[in-house]
């Protein structure tokens, strides 16, 4: 069925309150796909969905917070859909079983932080893996924790907006911001030994 | 039972290096040319299904050279023009042009400051006349486009909430339709009413400025009085 055109004062609505935040959800759909091209399509699903159902937004609401559901949502539907066309597990799926460990890793536990604390200054070690390193390491993070980590870390959302956005209750947002952090760093310290830059 | 702290100075610094990734630039020229395009084919009367509206790998040249050839055909056209008499600046066209502006229609550019705008018009129009700086406005996008075969800077801005077009041409290429003159700073505005759509034209040397919106006119006869 054709959908219903879109009026222009949902249109004026959608520029005036979704588009300011248009770099900001083209930055996160960058950091669950692997090309530039599927988070160009990504973001652009995820905003024609927004102004499709700009009526439901709340003016009280976050409008960061809210574009960040539907991406997520819409990049969930994507995986599920590609997944099936292709017979596969979906993504999610498949990273939150129990086999993956997703869940379940303690942090710290292949040694990383005593690593990490054994330098002299955690801060200025971890500047100096330029951007890309940072994203890579973030990108091989299962999709929950990599999740948590950039609404909560990347883009500043305060944890009760993150819990709201994954639909998860704040103390597992607490908990696997914590132990995404310690995976990041656990995944970092492997670079930095190669450099030579840990011991 | 979890005994770390859950915020160590550790968990501090991590979080401190994944945040400034989001201070890196992010490059939204084609995912802008893609929306609008969609945003465009969606408000439409006949809007077309969704997934005709995707935009694939393979139609982005195509979005992309289309884009071109617009921003292209609408120098031309200027320039061809420019030299020819001055046009009426019609209210129903700028009602016109600011209702495709606001919904979406046009290509633009999106910029947040006067500055950014004023870069991003002087890029494309090195001749054209300068964009006034108005202080303290929320800036939105802004493109180059003609009213009436005469080449014009539109910016979209937003004032107390509301969708506001200002559009910048050469005073040359212009002359003022009649209507409520109102002065203000010393400066001579004419007010119309088109649609609904209260707008405040005046000009400066050569400048000529139009500032129209869903506001009271009087608000728009301040901000056009302001914007030199």
């Amino acid at each position: 069925m054709p959908e219903q055109p879109l009026t222009p004062r949902q249109v004026e609505r959608f520029h005036r309150l979704m588009w300011p935040w248009l770099a900001d959800v083209l930055r996160v759909a960058r950091y669950l796909t692997r090309h530039q091209a599927d988070a160009e399509d990504l973001a652009q699903e995820t905003m024609m969905k927004a102004a499709r159902f700009i009526d439901q937004y709340r003016d009280e609401t976050n409008a960061k917070a809210w574009l960040l559901t539907i991406l997520r949502n819409t990049h969930i539907s994507r995986g599920r859909r590609e997944a099936k066309h292709a017979g596969l597990l979906p993504l999610e799926a498949a990273e939150m079983s129990p086999l993956a460990g997703a869940e379940t890793a303690s942090p710290g536990s292949a040694g990383g932080d005593e690593a990490w604390e054994r330098g002299d200054d955690p801060q200025a070690l971890l500047n100096r893996f330029e951007d890309q390193t940072v994203i890579d390491a973030l990108k091989a993070l299962p999709d929950e924790i990599r999740w948590t980590l950039l609404l909560v870390d990347v883009e500043s959302l305060d944890q009760a907006q993150a819990a709201e956005v994954l639909e998860v209750p704040l103390g597992t947002i607490k908990s696997r911001a914590h132990r995404g952090r310690a995976m990041l760093r656990e995944r970092l310290a492997e670079v930095a030994r190669k450099r030579g830059w840990l011991a | 039972m979890n005994t770390q702290p859950d915020n160590t100075s550790l968990d501090k610094a991590t979080s401190l290096r994944l945040r400034q990734l989001a201070a890196a630039p992010v490059d939204t020229t084609r995912l802008e040319t893609m929306l609008q395009a969609s945003l465009a084919a969606a408000t439409a009367p006949q809007a077309q299904p969704r997934h005709r509206l995707t935009l694939r790998h393979w139609m982005r040249p195509i979005v992309s050279l289309a884009a071109s050839l617009a921003l292209a055909a609408v120098i031309i056209t200027g320039l061809l023009l420019s030299g020819q008499n001055p046009v009426v600046a019609s209210p129903i066209e700028l009602t016109a042009l600011h209702s495709q502006i606001v919904t979406g229609q046009l290509p633009v550019t999106r910029v947040s400051s006067m500055a950014q705008a004023r870069d991003a018009i002087a890029r494309q129009w090195a001749k054209g006349p300068e964009l006034p700086s108005l202080q303290g406005l929320e800036v939105q996008s802004c493109c180059l486009t003609n009213v009436h075969g005469k080449l014009v800077a539109a910016v979209l801005l937003e004032v107390e909430g509301k969708a506001v077009t200002l559009i910048v041409a050469d005073a040359r290429d212009f002359v003022m339709p009649h209507g409520t003159v109102v002065q203000r700073n010393g400066r001579a505005i004419v007010t119309h009413q088109n649609a609904g759509l209260d707008m405040a034209m005046t000009r400066q040397g050569d400048r000529w400025l139009c500032v129209m919106g869903d506001l009271p006119v009087d608000t728009l006869v301040t901000l056009a009085a302001n914007a030199f």
